[in-house]
Order: C-alpha cells, then sequence, then structure tokens
C-alpha cells in the first residue's frame, strides 16, 4: 500500500515564497492562555500576525491583533494562507478542517493528544484541499530571515537562527531548535527548519518534510532528526533511494539504546510496535545507511558530515531573523 | 493507547453483531468452576485474561480435552511471568473450523483508517504482508466498493458459503471502530465453520484523547499501560501513574525505571532519547527516563522529578533540557531544587550536573547556585552531550576516588 503523499507536497508550494507574501499569520485559538504568549513573543521579534480566531470571541483584540468568530470572517478582511493553530486538543482538528474549508493553504497545529478519528478527518481535508497540516504537536516552521509560523525560538530567535544553507527536519520539537542553534554555532545557517510533531500519525512525515525544504533555493543539505516510533524513518530511506529525496541527507534516529528494552516501554512520543528488525532503531539506520544517507550517531558526528557535505562552513551568512 | 482484556472484549464484540465463543473467568487461586456447566463439553482453551496480543506465540495459550488437562494448564499458566500477580485466567469453548483474518486501525503510512481481511489466519499471521487492505476515506466511511474490493482481493468472494456472514462482519467492524473511536480492532483468528464465522482471538485498542462520550460505548474493562494492572513497576512508577491519574485534566508526564546508575531528568522526548543513546556510548547507563509537556504543572513535575532523584543505587545525575522555545525553564527548575531537598540526595557525593536553557535561564541559573551550589551548572554554550559526558566523567572519578 503506498503512502497518501500530501498533495501539497507534491504541488509546487513553496514554504518561503509563502511566508515572505503573507500580510500575516492567521492564528486559530488566538485567545488562549499559550497563543495570547506567542502573538506578544511574534510580534516582538517583527514576525506579522494579522488576525486570530476564536468562536465567540469575535470582535475583541490580543496585542492588538483583531480576533473574529470565524475562519471566513478573519479572511473576508484579511490575506492569509498560513495558519498557526492554537486550538485545544478537543478542537484542534475541527479548527484545521475550518480553514482548509475556507482556502488555507498551511495550517500548523500545536496541540498534542488530539483525538485520532477528528485527526483523520483534518487530514483528509487537507488533502481535498491540496493543502498542508504540519503536526500535531508541532512547535512551529521557521525560515530565518523570513520569518516563522509559531515559536521556535521562543522569545529570543535572533539568538538562535541564522539563515543559511542547512534545512533542519525534525520529530522532536526541541530538537529542532537545538540543532539549528549549534549549526549556527558551527558556522552554517538554516534554510528551512520543520518541527513536524511527534504524534504516531502527522500530516507532514520526515520524508515529505525534507522534500519540502529541498524545495527552498537556499537548501543545500538537510539534516533530520528521528525516533524510534513508527516507520517514517523507512519511507525516508525509500524515498532517498527512489530519487525523491535529491538532496544530500544527514540522519540522526535517537533511541539507539531502546532497541535493548521492551517494546511495551514508550520512549520519546509514541509507542513502538516493537523492538527488532525493521522496527528498531538499528533497523531504521541500516535502511539510511544502505539508501546512502550519512548516518550520525551524535550531534558532534553531524558537524562532521555537514563539514563533508559543505566543504567551506558559513558560505551563506544572510543575517538573522526576520 | 487504552486497551481492553479479554473477558471484556467478547462480550463488547458481540454486542456489536459478532459471533463470539462462550468463556469463564479464573482469578486468583480460586477452584476451577464447573467448565462443563459453564461453556459446554471439552475441549477448551485456557489463556491469559489480559490486553497484550500475540499470546500463541509467546506459548501462552493451551488446548485441554479433559479436566485433568486443564487442571495441569491453569497451574502452569498461573505460575508464568507474563500472566501477572493475582493471577487471571480464561477458559474459553474450543471452536472448530478454518481460520480467517480481520482488522481495522489507524495507519501511519497511509494516515487514515485501513480496513484488512484475508482467508487465512492465526499464531504467526503477517497480516501487512497477506491480508488484502482497503484504506477508507473517514469522511465517507465504509463504502460497498471497499467491500467488494476486500472480498475479491481476500479470495473470500462470490461462492465462498461465508461470503454474506463476511460482508456484514466487516460493516460491524467498521461500525464498531467509528462509534467507540477505537484505534484497532483485530479479530486473528476468526474460525469459519460454514457460513458462521466466530471471533476466538481479539486485540482491541481505542485512543486515548478520545471524546468521553465515546467511553460508554467501550468494554467494560479497559486499562492503559498494563504492566500497572500486572504489578511490573517499581513503586516510583507508581507514584507517578498515580498523579496522572488523579490530575488527569494536565498533560501527563512519563517516569520509566531503568537498571542504570545515572538519573536521566532531561525533558524534551527527543533530547531524552540523544542523552540516553550517549550514556550508554560513554559505558554508563541510564537509572531513569522521563518527559513532560508544557502544562504539566508543578505537583506532576515534582513527583516525577522526585521519582527520578528515588532510584536506588543512583551514582549521578543529568538534569536539564534541549533549548526550552515555549515554557519558563525556572518552572522546571524550582521543582528539581524541591525534589532534591525532599529526596535527601547530597549533591556535594552524588555529582549533579544541570545544563538549563531557554526562556529566564539567567533567573534559572541563579536558583540553582544559590540552593545547589554544588551542581555543576551548564548553559546553551554548551550541548547535550557535553552536559552527558561531564557527569559520566564525574561519576568514574568519584569510582576512582573511592578506590584510591
Amino acid at each position: 500500500m503506498t503512502a497518501a503523499t500530501s498533495s501539497a507536497v507534491t504541488s509546487e508550494l513553496s514554504l518561503r515564497d509563502l511566508l515572505a507574501a503573507e500580510e500575516g499569520l492567521l492564528i486559530l485559538g488566538a485567545t488562549g492562555r499559550q497563543a495570547r504568549l506567542e502573538i506578544g513573543w511574534l510580534l516582538k521579534s517583527g514576525d506579522r500576525v494579522a488576525a486570530g480566531v476564536t468562536p465567540g470571541r469575535g470582535g475583541q483584540s490580543v496585542e492588538g491583533v483583531p480576533v473574529y468568530d470565524s475562519v471566513i470572517d478573519a479572511l473576508r478582511r484579511h490575506r492569509c494562507s498560513i495558519a498557526m493553530n492554537y486550538a485545544p486538543a478537543v478542537a484542534a482538528a475541527d479548527a484545521a478542517v475550518e480553514a482548509f474549508e475556507a482556502g488555507v493553504k498551511v495550517v500548523v497545529m500545536s496541540a498534542e493528544g488530539v483525538p485520532l478519528h477528528r485527526l483523520a478527518l483534518a487530514m483528509a481535508a487537507a488533502r481535498r484541499n491540496h493543502a498542508l497540516l504540519i503536526g500535531p504537536n508541532s512547535q512551529g516552521l521557521v525560515v530565518p530571515g523570513v520569518g516563522r509560523v509559531g515559536c521556535p525560538g521562543g522569545s529570543d530567535p535572533e539568538s538562535r537562527f541564522r539563515a543559511g544553507e542547512v534545512a533542519v527536519v525534525s520529530r522532536s520539537g526541541g530538537m529542532t531548535s537545538e540543532l539549528s542553534m549549534l549549526i549556527r554555532s558551527w558556522g552554517w545557517g538554516t534554510s528551512v527548519q520543520l518541527a513536524l510533531g511527534g504524534s504516531p500519525i502527522v500530516g507532514t512525515t520526515l520524508s515529505e518534510g525534507v522534500v519540502l525544504a529541498q524545495r527552498d533555493p537556499s537548501t543545500r543539505v538537510a539534516v533530520v532528526f528521528g525516533e524510534p516510533s513508527g516507520r517514517q524513518e523507512h519511507d525516508l530511506a525509500e524515498a532517498v533511494e527512489s530519487g525523491r529525496v535529491t538532496v544530500p541527507v544527514v540522519a540522526m534516529i535517537a533511541g539507539r539504546a531502546v532497541d535493548a528494552l521492551p517494546a511495551t516501554l514508550t520512549f520519546g512520543h509514541a509507542p513502538r510496535a516493537g523492538s527488532a528488525g525493521e522496527q528498531s532503531v538499528a533497523g531504521k539506520l541500516t535502511a539510511l545507511l544502505a539508501a546512502g544517507v550519512k548516518v550520525a550517531t551524535s550531534l558532534d558526528g553531524i558537524r562532521t558530515a555537514l563539514g563533508e557535505l559543505l566543504a567551506q562552513p558559513g558560505d551563506s551568512r544572510e543575517g538573522m531573523l526576520p | 493507547m487504552i486497551r481492553s482484556i479479554e473477558s471484556s472484549s467478547l462480550p463488547w464484540l458481540s454486542s456489536w453483531g459478532f459471533h463470539t465463543p462462550r468463556f469463564v473467568c479464573v482469578e486468583g487461586g480460586e477452584q476451577l468452576p464447573d467448565v462443563t456447566t459453564d461453556i459446554g463439553e471439552a475441549p477448551w482453551v485456557v489463556k491469559p485474561d489480559t490486553a497484550r496480543g500475540g499470546k500463541g506465540q509467546a506459548g501462552l495459550v493451551r488446548i485441554c480435552s479433559d479436566r485433568s488437562e486443564l487442571a495441569a494448564a491453569v497451574a502452569e499458566l498461573r505460575a508464568a511471568e507474563e500472566v501477572g500477580s493475582p493471577a487471571r485466567l480464561i477458559v474459553q469453548q474450543y471452536v472448530e473450523g478454518t481460520e480467517c483474518y480481520a482488522s481495522v486501525a489507524f495507519d501511519e503510512t497511509v494516515r487514515a483508517p485501513v480496513v484488512r481481511l484475508a482467508s487465512a489466519g492465526g499464531v504467526g499471521f503477517d497480516a501487512l504482508r497477506d491480508a488484502a487492505s482497503a484504506p477508507v476515506d473517514p469522511m465517507l466511511g465504509l463504502l460497498e466498493s471497499d467491500v467488494n474490493h476486500l472480498l475479491a482481493a481476500s479470495g473470500i468472494g462470490r461462492g465462498a458459503p461465508h461470503s454474506a456472514a463476511t460482508r456484514r462482519m466487516l460493516h460491524h467492524l467498521w461500525r464498531a471502530f467509528s462509534a467507540s473511536e477505537a484505534t484497532l480492532i483485530e479479530i486473528n483468528p476468526f474460525r469459519v465453520d460454514g457460513e458462521t464465522l466466530t471471533a476466538v482471538g481479539v486485540a482491541l485498542e481505542f485512543d486515548d484523547n478520545a471524546d468521553e462520550y465515546t467511553h460508554d460505548l467501550r468494554p467494560l474493562e479497559v486499562v492503559g499501560e498494563e504492566r500497572f494492572r500486572l504489578g511490573e513497576v517499581t513503586e516510583r512508577e507508581r507514584a507517578v501513574f498515580d498523579i496522572n491519574r488523579s490530575m488527569s485534566s494536565t498533560p501527563a508526564v512519563s517516569f520509566i525505571e531503568l537498571p542504570g546508575e545515572i538519573a536521566l531528568l532531561v525533558s524534551g522526548g527527543g533530547g531524552a532519547l540523544l542523552c540516553l543513546d550517549q550514556v550508554a556510548d560513554l559505558g554508563s547507563s541510564a537509572a531513569c527516563y522521563i518527559d513532560s509537556s508544557p502544562g504539566a504543572g508543578p505537583e506532576k513535575l515534582h513527583q516525577m522529578l522526585l521519582s527520578g532523584l528515588g532510584v536506588p543505587h543512583l551514582r549521578g545525575v543529568l538534569f536539564g533540557a534541549v533549548v526550552v522555545s515555549l515554557d519558563d525553564v525556572t518552572r522546571m527548575t524550582e521543582a528539581f531544587i524541591k525534589a532534591v531537598r525532599e529526596s535527601g540526595i547530597d549533591t556535594r557525593t552524588i555529582p549533579v550536573v544541570a545544563r538549563i536553557a531557554g526562556p529566564n535561564e539567567e533567573e534559572a541559573h541563579r536558583l540553582l547556585r544559590e540552593h545547589l551550589p554544588a551542581v555543576r551548572l551548564l548553559g546553551r554554550e554548551s550541548t547535550l552531550e557535553d552536559a552527558c559526558a561531564l557527569v559520566v566523567d564525574l561519576v568514574h572519578r568519584s569510582d576512582m576516588g573511592a578506590s584510591a
């Protein structure tokens, strides 16, 4: 059975172009605690926020950003194609469906623990509308020098990211920013940073994330961070082997040590189906190596691999966010 | 993931229109009931009444042809480690017939529910490889065209005596799956006798995060992590489990005890896994694994850290996180300071390394310096791997100091 690749990934959608053309982000669930905090951080760091949506709160504002009752209401007055979704877990999938049906092209979903049957409806809505869902449980995405969706980098993205040539695509939100910060400290910069979310089923997978990132004209290498559960890393190996992924990939799959522990224990963000053969971290590393991916078992290993692939450090330093 | 134990799964399937065998439960050390009266003449099947699948493959299923064989099988299974304590077994009517397989589950690759059907099944059957499959659009539900495809592709098409029963069963399967917000219903095997399909082996899983109204549509007895029900946990794991259960409105925290020497109190799932690997690569081993999300609240953080610091024979502690983006790092730091004091850990004799970076990190560093001055403090200029290397080195040095 083949993967149901999002048509937004197979089309020519460019995160950099979308972000650059945006009047500002649309914030779903704009009046909640985390949304209020992050809207403040976004505005402070110069990222544009056009409008918010919370049903029943139309007419209010958050940090000066107008709030509407529905996505349709917001889009009548603002030109937004990207939404950051802070709606709580029980409402997050329905909020995404509403946004896709109204014509939003990219929705990044922050909530953890979204009911799966609801999430499946949001994924179906994304496919039907040729749109892209990132998450759930995603911190967001960053195109340094252009903007960000959500708040990777927290309140001070200027100290974490620099525009450059390395795409960072990760199943772990925290490690996404950690890797970008290290890459900056090693003398390179980030083209696109994507935190895909650690849920068992996600809107955008590792291989799709790399395909999106390689479309960015700045990307010369992709650094990928994987985890023990699921088979996204095997799908990535197949995408490299089949030629769908053309950019060189450096991969780190954390959790080698848990192969020796019972599969009934959940490490990372999602349960493992097993701890042997294909289902093990060792099995994933073997598949990636066989596909020609450079596999690193330490952060220093990532640095060495990047050094080999990029030859000269820091040949692209357009500046910091935004 | 919430699972159902077998003695609850069978009546639940029956309530959705499936044909199931009669059974009786045997709990603890109680006397064997009059099985013949309860479920009919031998042969009988006896197996653990747990939620875990793969019992046949694990050698935990016995077929007994008389009462003495049954008594011996019950005694043997009661002693098996996998059955837990007190032992709960299920004695089931043996059903004759050939075997087939059906399931519905969310598929990570397709990112939609997938229904699978095969004309074979039983112990060792590989459904991913050998069953016909049909992804289902959740907006449309299971269509007749999906059912027709499954029947044709599995070879249970027109002419097979159980073709009509299989068609009905697939609709029951989908109805039960979608109404109860299950994540897996697997029947392996069905026993096929003429036109009748009897579900004799079943695995059920439900979404922990599903709407509350679906809970009434689930089996009577469901379990989260079954190792807690089977008594396979430590008192520190039990304490974290209990606080998660008593404060269920905020995100749960994770704590897994491991047989190592360094407490890895590193939050952020990916970062914690990185540290597990690094500590192992450096020749040491982790005593625990933790994870927490923003919003878990101070009580849960405190219990999680206290459990980590309470692991016996601890020889070092690594506290910290990936560079935090979305939370104030003083929250975790305050919980850590409180847990260290309560645990009685002497940070002058047990090496503690802290790597803290993120919003409000200066204040977090100040708190640690003021309250736990012996802690070796690292900032964002150091990686998590640097922190792992330092704590392993300090533990090894303390070994050398002790041996000198």
